[in-house]
């Protein structure tokens, strides 16, 4: 068989063309008018936060002042700049101090019968505060990374991203829609998703997940822990549990349970859909529950010391 | 012992002695006033001082702004009809012999012009800055992106619903599936996710149409595909 180089390679570089002229051709340069608002309000003891995003990507973080920072572009996106500017008189916000709290919200003012926008429109959050300071954000479609925050944060979020890093507390989350991607999370933990992905990793305190719909992937310090899982049509992988510091109830209907051959799990088959696995090193009293239907349980292999 | 007594003798300059008697007598007189000096008690600002000083340079900051703001402010020019229908509207001068005009006196004239640039400052730093604390700005830029969307996918998903709709008839007049618990939980997921969907494209009509928002419709649509598929593997 003679191989033919030339052929090959005229093949390659008219693909490399292709897909390279392609992806220039394909581009398109949008004028992008963006409104920015500042504020700084002072910090007092009680006073909380709350945001109200519409289509917002919102950051929340902490500094070391007595003062809430609050950085707010709203931004409208379209090949004709005049549109671009049109649509962005949407866009609209409010922030204000009604006693002890702050809110700050954004909105598109809805057109009666009238012409939609033409451009992409946007909000960003950039919003800084003391630790210590409740927060209470609800945001629809977009996203949100909240973190070091150490005391009070209540989320409630449909189609929004939600990225959480360094949170200490009474943590309070409802999604839907939106995946939650979390590290370093302690304290008093309440979650609620809905078809909705969930990672969160290094968590600590007592932890309640309700989830339907969607995939659970979690690992966690190894002590002070207790994790209670009640779940619908979702699957939990639990990686990496480091032994002896908490015991095991898990439980499924219509699924599999898989865990680590080391840690040797007692399995029973409870009826012919229900199977349950337990592990109880005698050694403490955290536990991990978890209990899924149409789901699959997966402990993995673990931690090793 | 040779060899020392047989090494020269210097004498120091004549008037070295007497500059080094000025000198000590110099530190000596001075030496009172050094010692004050060093027991002078420590002073440190307050710690309030430095915020003032702060505020003031912030002040002064938003005081070139506002001299720059005024100076770019436009004049404008009322039409000269205006003129005219002001003058209709007045009452007819008793006095018909020329008018004489008005003279402002030359030690007025600056009073004048610094109370129009009082009114004028007030004015523009009352429609500059909204409250204390708050700043708002515009800025523009530009982004590449590529373009989402064309009237072939449209086409797809036109497709893709009448699949749905084939399926959901079957399902209807199936003689055996129109009560099977595992249809009727299929059933409510689908309407969960039409329900998710709509809210989906009611957002990208308000908020335009980008690829978070694209991504998220096509995850919708994947989930919308799988139930489908379930449902297909009943019949």
């Amino acid at each position: 068989m003679v191989v033919n180089y030339q052929s090959i390679f005229q093949h390659c570089a008219a693909a490399f063309l292709l897909f390279w002229g392609g992806g220039l051709i394909a581009q398109e340069t949008l004028q992008v008018v963006t409104q920015n608002y500042q504020e700084s309000i002072p910090f007092g003891l009680g006073t909380e936060v709350s945001i109200e995003g519409e289509k917002a990507d919102v950051y929340l973080s902490s500094w070391d002042r007595n003062q809430v920072a609050v950085y707010l572009d709203l931004s409208s996106a379209h090949q004709d700049r005049r549109v671009a500017e049109q649509d962005l008189e949407r866009m609209q916000h409010t922030m204000i101090q009604e006693g002890s709290k702050i809110i700050v919200r954004n909105y598109i003012s809805k057109p009666e019968g009238g012409e939609r926008p033409e451009s992409m429109l946007k909000a960003k959050y950039t919003i800084i505060l003391p630790a210590n300071c409740p927060v209470n954000l609800s945001n629809f479609f977009g996203s949100a990374d909240v973190r070091d925050l150490q005391n009070a944060v209540v989320i409630n979020s449909e189609f929004c991203q939600l990225d959480l890093l360094n949170l200490r507390g009474q943590i309070s989350i409802s999604t839907r829609f939106g995946d939650i991607n979390g590290r370093q999370i302690a304290g008093n933990v309440q979650i609620f998703s809905n078809r909705s992905n969930i990672n969160l990793s290094e968590i600590q305190g007592v932890v309640n997940i309700k989830s339907r719909y969607g995939r659970i992937e979690l690992d966690a310090q190894p002590e002070n822990l207790d994790l209670a899982i009640d779940a619908v049509r979702t699957d939990i992988v639990f990686n990496e549990p480091p032994v002896g510091y908490y015991s095991f109830l898990l439980r499924t209907q219509n699924g599999e349970i898989i865990t680590p051959k080391e840690m040797n799990f007692q399995v029973r088959q409870l009826s012919a859909d229900t199977q349950e696995a337990l592990y109880n090193p005698g050694t403490t009293e955290s536990e991990v529950k978890i209990h899924t239907t149409f789901g699959n349980i997966v402990i993995g292999p673990p931690l090793s010391n | 012992m040779r060899a020392l007594r047989e090494l020269p003798e210097y004498e120091p300059p004549d008037g070295l002695w007497d500059e080094l008697g000025q000198r000590l007598a110099r530190e000596r007189a001075e030496a009172p006033l050094r010692r004050a000096i060093r027991e002078l008690p420590d002073h440190y600002p307050p710690a309030a001082l430095w915020e003032n000083l702060h505020v003031q340079l912030d002040r002064d900051q938003s005081e070139r702004t506002l001299r720059q703001a005024i100076a770019e402010l436009p004049s404008h020019h009322p039409p000269a009809e205006l003129w005219e229908d002001i003058a209709a509207g007045l009452p007819p001068a008793e006095d018909t012999s020329s008018p004489r005009p008005r003279v402002i006196a030359l030690w007025q004239r600056p009073a004048l012009a610094a109370g129009i640039t009082a009114l004028l400052c007030a004015l523009a730093w009352w429609t500059f800055t909204p409250g204390l604390g708050k700043r708002a700005s515009i800025s523009y830029s530009t982004i590449e992106v590529v373009p989402l969307g064309t009237d072939q996918d449209d086409q797809e998903m036109r497709r893709d619903e009448e699949a749905f709709e084939l399926v959901l008839g079957e399902l209807a007049v199936h003689p055996l599936l129109g009560e099977d618990p595992e249809i009727q939980m299929l059933k409510e997921e689908l309407v969960e996710l039409d329900a998710a969907r709509e809210q989906l494209q009611t957002a990208i009509s308000h908020y335009g149409r980008d690829a978070e928002m694209e991504q998220r419709m096509t995850r919708i649509e994947h989930e919308r595909g799988a139930v489908l598929l379930a449902m297909i593997a009943k019949i």
